[in-house]
């Protein structure tokens, strides 16, 4: 493995003609590729506990730890991998286990040339042909023993797709292999593997058979006394803890139904309090605070009991879950922790960085399809501050082989909006050495961002496309993990509101040091829906976040706040303060039915419209605005003024931010038109998917639970977020001027006006006059 | 006290400048405020701003030029990985980087050029005396005569005026020459001098040896004379009367100054502007220098010498032991040794002497290599940037001065910097179509309107680059040549009195034929490119485009390589003076139209004038401008055309006394006013757009009798072949 890396690393100097993997030579077989990472075996660093069982002989799958943390997984394309954590507690790391996934695909793959890998801490422990067009097929296998570790896992899966048919680009899109959630699993044969010890195995909670985390918390004092900041702070440190894509919180007095489906269940207050619930399992919250996993429990999800005598020491008892996992305000993070959804973490990405594609998770790799493509993930601090101006870079190793004819291209996609596109111009083959790829930081976020690169490789063979010939193998393209992913500085400023700061990493309730108001309409399925929030929040921020339960406005007038309720229950006032209008309150009302029917026809009625009068002048403008990106509305000398957001019938959800009435902090509301539709709301926001698509100042999820729609913000308020430097002022500057085109044109005329003036009354002092 | 305030006020609006214009803002914003400008340096042309409004619209277009700079400079240079690419880039990137900067001298240069000089008048008993010194190495004794008659004319007390014919081609090394044929010349020459000198009240004087050339034939002249001050006029350059009148009066205003410098001004067009027929039309390429550097030198003091129609102060020529010669430029070497001493100079913005420049192209490129030659000397032997005792502003116009020369390297590079990617693709240049065009196109509009805005009416549109052109391909070789051997150069005397007997393609030619047809090959692979690598066809096309703005000043050049016969061998002057025309006792009213070196057109009234046509000899007779009696001057007529009551005739002069040569003199110099009103007649500015269309206009058309001179004169050299064939066979 190492020594496959090394010469692909030389194969970036062109000396290394004999070693050479990637061999452009016809007349050869195919070259021993890249294997994946773990074709060779790695050492299991532990050996395996001495338990006397015999790790072969699996019983029926009794207990099951889910491995999708987010739903249906679908890897499309050519060569689609995907890779993430997966955290077992000690017992389950010892205990024999099957390993189960369900998988089906798109008719058109080719089975005979397309491949499933499924690789388990980098070994091999499933490798088959992809032919599953029919439906859904079950895959079991042991895990080999001692292969599972006490702790993080690594579990990735790999597939290579032929079509069957078809040889062009357009046609690797219709290639797709999905896994089932319910049907991917491991299976542990020991019972113990059920029972969770300490605080440390709730990282290893899972997902259910539908993809989604689910908590429950039982507070049976929640309505007697104010438990609100104390229940959230609590699902902020089990949301630490935790960490999944798509988890879910509910907040109640007493337990619901059974459901197969809970990860956890944890149980909140005085022993007394919980004794219905826990029987004597409060025995050691006789003595004070108290944290433990509920023996034997007769439920089917982990029960964790959080007590203590009195309400200060449960609430101590929180603090001590919290302690582990929380982080000080103001520090920085390295890295923001994705692994459990996909791994390598995604690296935070402050100013000037240069990160090669190794650190990034991306390995040098040949192709001999059609379109390669392979992604990465970084993160942006909340106060970015340069999508109008800013510009990073690839630095690109590659090479590609004389059959790449020109007219391939390189594509790199930011967030899924394409970036960048470099036609491959050479012909007879070419090793690019650091090529330069401009990539704009227009669709840069704070946060989680995810960068493509896509390669288009057309060949004469492709379009020739002889049916039923075997697939070649020769490898075509080759990207080198020596490539880097290069940022310079950019400006950085606070902003707000900002929803995408928000939804990215918590800003600014992330950074606050005084307790941030939560303000919620008494309602217990307002607590659920705050507790869904701040769970993102605080696995955005990566710490919790001090909070303070109020029912007053203005007590939250000087403070950042956080308002939860159902639209008619938001107090007075603060829908204006946040850019909403009043009229909401009476004219939002939740209608079912095909969400946004009135939206296709608008847009067919403007592409007809475009299309009649696509004439003349207009050609002109199109190509200028194609060529160089200018639009009419971009000319402008200020951001105007936003206008108060009405939310639409078939809104679910609406998220709203603003500046707080003294101008010092940030309210955020989270409304529904009713309780109901809050709680299916923010449960839909729970999902990572959905919560990362917040932005601007209001964003609104649809009627359908997924459709995210959000206003972008015209005038921000800025706020310093850095030590005060010219360097940084001067790239905010560029941002903002950029934004606002015509007032760097007219500051530059200004200054030239100065210029020409001062030099006029110097140069008549100066030298001679006459 | 106010000029600091100001200079503070200056740094302060110039580091908002800098700062604005090096934000790092995106595409579109930079496309808008590079429209913005370029429409409010356009509208604010309309007013034609004077003052501190041309300064603001220098200001607004020096802002576009520095952010071409900045982004050239951050996004547009190859990887250094890529040496194939990183290279001619690199050289690319210099060369862009040099006319920059040589922009952004002349801009401190011109900034505010001082407007003419008030003449100073003198006491008639202060005038002090003057040496006129004419140096001569091997022009015809006509030529020297009318320019010692028009110095001797000028007006002056003739007692404090010696006019020394200062002659290299009689010294005694030359009249002794090895070479008897050669020696028999010099000798010849040595006599016939002596008795013109005499005949027209000069003074002869030669040396010995023919040292330093023109500096030592100088010097040798301050060490046989003593007057205070110093006159130089080359051998053709005959001065107007008031010379020294407009020019004598500054010395005594100031002690320290060294220099008075007038314009030279040229009565016969150079090569190109004879060949593409602009003489009549447009202002001469020297007008650009006379009518505005130097006008902007004089405001830093730094006005320099430039060789003739000049006044010198012998105090400050003795203390550097007299003209300087260790470059071929001893003119500009001298001026830069006597600045750094503390002496000053004095431009006066007027045509006092009319002149000859070189008439075929080859000369021209001999004069201008001896001046690129010289300027890259100064630039190694004196480096005025980092000279003691030069001011601040004195360095950068030398700078400005002698850098220029540098021109050849960009030229060439510009010239085949789009070849590198349209035949080898080499990918010198890392932008997108789009960029390129919002960047470099909005850049050298701007760069033509600030060119329009500091010379406007001084130089047309795209007129400095095609003089560079034509001189870069052999200045080049000159210059590099200079600088592997900066001692090996010599003065070589430029040839003005050529003429064109027939229309020809100069003996320089060839390698413009050979550019012409190298970039005509990019234009095909161009056009082969786009159609068969379609998806890079922005980047060609832009490329291409650049390529073809070449070949368009290339095929201008083959129009100023092919040379047109000339019929007059000078120019006429008009002139309109009254005069009489016919012969003693016999006397007509008249008025002599134009004249010229040999010869006049006298607009003849009244009767009887057709027997005198007939006899073919006259004579007209007119009040000289310096008074005394008046001149009788006799004439072949040539021929006549009637026109209504009056009768034009041509004529040519017949100098049979020395008299002669100073009427023709009087008639052909003494006015200076009447070369002013012929500047100003072709003084007009067309702008940019019209001065573009017309120069594609011109340009198109230039290349077409180009080719045909070419495929001409390859023909009549095969049928000359094929004479000589056949003649060998009979």
């Amino acid at each position: 493995m190492k020594r496959t890396l090394i010469a692909l690393m030389l194969l970036g100097a062109p000396a290394a003609a004999q070693q050479q993997p990637f061999d452009m030579s016809p007349e050869r077989p195919p070259a021993e590729t890249l294997s994946p990472p773990a074709a060779e075996q790695e050492p299991v660093a532990e050996p395996a506990p001495e338990t006397g069982e015999t790790p072969t002989a699996v019983p029926p799958a009794d207990v099951r730890r889910h491995l999708l943390p987010d739903g249906a997984l679908t890897l499309s394309g050519e060569n689609p991998s995907r890779s993430w954590a997966i955290h077992l507690t000690a017992a389950q790391a010892v205990s024999a286990a099957r390993l189960h996934l369900a998988f089906r695909n798109s008719v058109v793959v080719a089975p005979e040339s397309s491949r499933l890998r499924v690789f388990l801490n980098n070994t091999l422990v499933i490798d088959r042909p992809v032919q599953a067009a029919d439906g859904f097929v079950p895959i079991e296998v042991d895990v080999p023993p001692a292969l599972l570790r006490s702790g993080r896992n690594e579990f990735s899966v790999r597939v290579d797709h032929r079509h069957r048919t078809d040889c062009t680009v357009a046609s690797t899109y219709e290639l797709w292999t999905e896994l089932d959630p319910a049907g991917a699993y491991l299976s542990f044969g020991d019972a113990a593997a059920d029972t969770f010890v300490g605080l440390t195995d709730l990282r290893a909670l899972a997902p259910g058979a539908q993809g989604k985390t689910r908590i429950e918390i039982v507070a049976p004092a929640m309505e007697r006394e104010n438990m609100t900041a104390e229940i959230l702070q609590l699902v902020q440190a089990l949301s630490l803890y935790v960490n999944q894509p798509n988890q879910e919180f509910s907040v109640s007095r007493s337990p619901q139904a059974e459901d197969a489906n809970l990860a956890l269940r944890v149980l909140l207050g005085t022993a007394e309090d919980l004794a219905p619930y826990a029987g004597d399992a409060t025995d050691n919250a006789e003595q004070g605070p108290a944290v433990s996993f509920r023996a034997g429990a007769e439920s089917v999800a982990p029960t964790l009991l959080v007590s203590g005598r009195r309400r200060d020491e449960w609430a101590s008892a929180i603090n001590q879950i919290l302690a582990p996992v929380d982080r000080a305000a103001g520090s920085r993070r390295d890295a923001l922790v994705t692994e459990n959804w996909r791994a390598p973490n995604a690296p935070m990405i402050y100013d000037r960085r240069s990160l090669t594609f190794a650190e990034l998770g991306i390995p040098s790799q040949q192709f001999s399809g059609r379109r390669y493509a392979s992604s990465f993930t970084f993160a942006i601090p909340s106060d970015f501050y340069a999508a109008s101006y800013g510009e990073a870079r690839l630095m690109l190793d590659a090479a590609f082989s004389a059959s790449v004819l020109p007219g391939s291209s390189i594509n790199v996609y930011v967030n899924g909006n394409i970036a960048a596109s470099t036609p491959l111009t050479e012909q007879g083959g070419a090793i690019v050495n650091q090529l330069p790829i401009k990539v704009t930081m227009r669709h840069f976020r704070p946060g989680l961002n995810e960068i493509m690169v896509e390669a288009n490789l057309l060949t004469e063979q492709d379009e020739t496309c002889l049916p039923g010939a075997p697939s070649d193998e020769t490898p075509r393209f080759a990207i080198f993990d020596s490539s880097r992913f290069v940022v310079p500085d950019y400006g950085r400023v606070g902003q707000f509101p900002n929803l995408a700061s928000t939804s990215g990493t918590g800003y600014p309730y992330g950074q606050a040091d005084e307790p941030v108001a939560i303000i919620l309409d008494g309602d217990g399925a307002s607590l659920s829906a705050a507790a869904n929030i701040l769970a993102r929040i605080a696995v955005g921020a990566g710490r919790s976040i001090p909070l303070s339960s109020t029912y007053s406005t203005d007590a939250a007038r000087q403070q950042h706040a956080i308002f939860v309720g159902a639209v008619n229950s938001i107090p007075q006032g603060v829908l204006a303060q946040v850019g909403v209008a009043e009229e909401a309150r009476t004219d939002w009302m939740p209608q079912d039915g095909n969400p946004g029917a009135q939206a296709p026809d608008q847009t067919n009625l403007d592409e007809w419209r475009q299309r009649m009068e696509g004439t003349g002048l207009s050609d002109v403008q199109d190509w200028f605005s194609e060529t160089f990106g200018i639009t009419l509305e971009m000319m402008r000398f200020a951001p105007s003024d936003d206008a108060d957001f009405n939310p639409a019938s078939d809104d679910a959800l609406l998220v709203a931010q603003g500046l707080n009435p003294s101008g010092t902090g940030v309210w955020t509301v989270v409304a529904a038109p009713t309780s109901d539709g809050l709680k299916a709301g923010t449960e839909a926001v729970s999902n990572f998917r959905a919560w990362e698509r917040l932005a601007g100042r209001v964003s609104v999820v649809q009627n359908d639970m997924e459709t995210v729609t959000s206003e972008p913000v015209a005038a921000f308020s800025f706020v310093e977020s850095q030590e005060p430097t010219i360097g940084n002022y001067r790239l905010v500057a560029a941002n903002w001027l950029s934004a606002n085109i015509l007032s760097y044109s007219l500051l530059l005329v200004l200054a030239c006006l100065l210029l020409g003036t001062a030099t006029s009354g110097l140069l008549s002092r100066l030298g001679r006059r006459r | 006290m106010s000029k600091l305030l100001l200079g503070l006020l200056w740094a302060f609006a110039a580091i908002v400048v800098i700062f604005v214009v090096s934000l790092p803002i995106n595409l579109q914003t930079h496309l808008i405020a590079g429209a913005v400008i370029l429409a409010l340096m356009m509208a604010m042309k309309l007013f034609r701003p004077e003052g501190t409004w041309r300064l603001v619209a220098l200001a607004l277009g020096t802002a576009i030029v520095m952010r071409y700079v900045y982004w050239r400079t951050t996004s547009t240079l190859p990887p250094v990985g890529q040496l194939e690419n990183f290279i001619p880039g690199l050289l690319l990137y210099l060369a862009e980087m040099y006319s920059v900067f040589m922009l952004a001298l002349s801009l401190f240069i011109v900034a505010k050029p001082l407007p003419s000089r008030p003449p100073m008048p003198m006491a008639e008993e202060d005038l002090p005396h003057v040496d006129v010194f004419i140096p001569t190495y091997n022009e015809e004794a006509v030529l020297l005569a009318d320019t010692i008659a028009a110095a001797r004319a000028m007006d002056y007390p003739p007692e404090r005026l010696t006019v020394w014919l200062l002659d290299d081609g009689g010294t005694v090394q030359k009249r002794n020459a090895d070479n008897v044929v050669a020696a028999e010349q010099a000798e010849e020459r040595h006599v016939e001098l002596q008795k013109l000198c005499a005949d027209l009240g000069a003074r002869y004087l030669t040396r010995e040896r023919n040292e330093h050339a023109k500096a030592g034939n100088l010097n040798n002249g301050l060490a046989h004379s003593s007057a205070a001050l110093i006159a130089v006029f080359d051998a053709d350059h005959a001065p107007a009367r008031s010379f020294l009148r407009e020019t004598v009066g500054y010395f005594s205003e100031d002690p320290r100054l060294f220099l008075v410098q007038t314009p030279h001004f040229f009565l016969n067009p150079d090569p190109l502007e004879k060949n593409l027929r602009t003489f009549e039309k447009m202002p001469s390429e020297n007008e650009m220098f006379y009518g505005i550097i130097q006008r902007g030198l004089d405001k830093w003091n730094a006005s320099f010498f430039c060789g003739s129609a000049a006044v010198l102060r012998r105090e400050a020529l003795e203390e550097t032991n007299g003209f300087s010669g260790v470059s071929i430029t001893e003119d500009c070497e001298t001026a830069v040794e006597l600045h750094s001493r503390g002496w000053n100079s004095v431009y006066v913005d007027k045509p006092l002497i009319a002149g000859l420049q070189p008439a075929t192209f080859a000369s021209f490129i001999g004069q201008r290599s001896r001046w690129a030659q010289g300027m890259m000397q100064i630039l190694r032997f004196r480096f005025p940037p980092l000279k003691r005792g030069l001011s601040l502003p004195q360095r950068l116009c030398y700078m400005s001065s002698t850098l220029f020369w540098l021109f050849p390297f960009p030229r060439t590079v510009f010239l085949f910097a789009p070849l590198f990617y349209l035949f080898f693709d080499l990918e010198i240049f890392t932008a997108s179509g789009g960029e390129f065009l919002a960047y470099t196109l909005s850049y050298m509009v701007v760069n033509l309107m600030m060119q329009n805005y500091l010379y406007g009416s001084f130089r047309w549109p795209w007129i400095s680059e095609l003089y560079e052109y034509i001189q870069s391909v052999h200045l080049l070789p000159a210059v590099v040549s200079v600088m592997l051997n900066p001692r090996k150069p010599t003065f070589k005397v430029t040839a003005k009195d050529e003429s064109i007997a027939s229309n020809r393609l100069s003996e320089l030619s060839r390698p413009f034929f050979v550019i012409f047809a190298v970039l005509l090959i990019g234009v095909a692979v161009t056009a082969w490119r786009v159609y068969a690598e379609p998806w890079k066809a922005d980047v060609t096309l832009v490329v291409g485009g650049w390529n073809l703005l070449n070949l368009i000043m290339a095929g201008c050049a083959l129009g100023v390589v092919a040379e047109r016969r000339e019929r007059a061998a000078t120019r006429r002057v008009k002139i309109n003076r009254r005069c009489q025309f016919g012969e003693e006792g016999n006397w007509l009213p008249a008025t002599i139209e134009d004249v010229s070196v040999n010869g006049c057109r006298v607009q003849v009234h009244g009767k009887g004038i057709t027997g005198m046509i007939e006899s073919g000899r006259a004579s007209v007779r007119f009040a000289p401008l310096s008074g005394g009696d008046p001149a009788i001057l006799p004439l072949d007529i040539m021929n006549s055309e009637k026109s209504g009551e009056a009768v034009a005739i041509g004529c040519r002069y017949v100098r049979s006394l020395p008299e002669h040569h100073r009427y023709v003199a009087d008639l052909l110099f003494a006015n200076a006013d009447q070369w002013s009103q012929f500047q100003s007649s072709r003084r007009r500015n067309p702008g940019v757009l019209m001065g573009t269309l017309w120069f594609l206009r011109l340009a198109l058309f230039q290349t077409s009798r180009g080719l045909v001179y070419l495929f001409r004169g390859m023909r009549s050299a095969r049928e000359q072949k094929g004479r000589a064939v056949s003649g060998a066979r009979t």
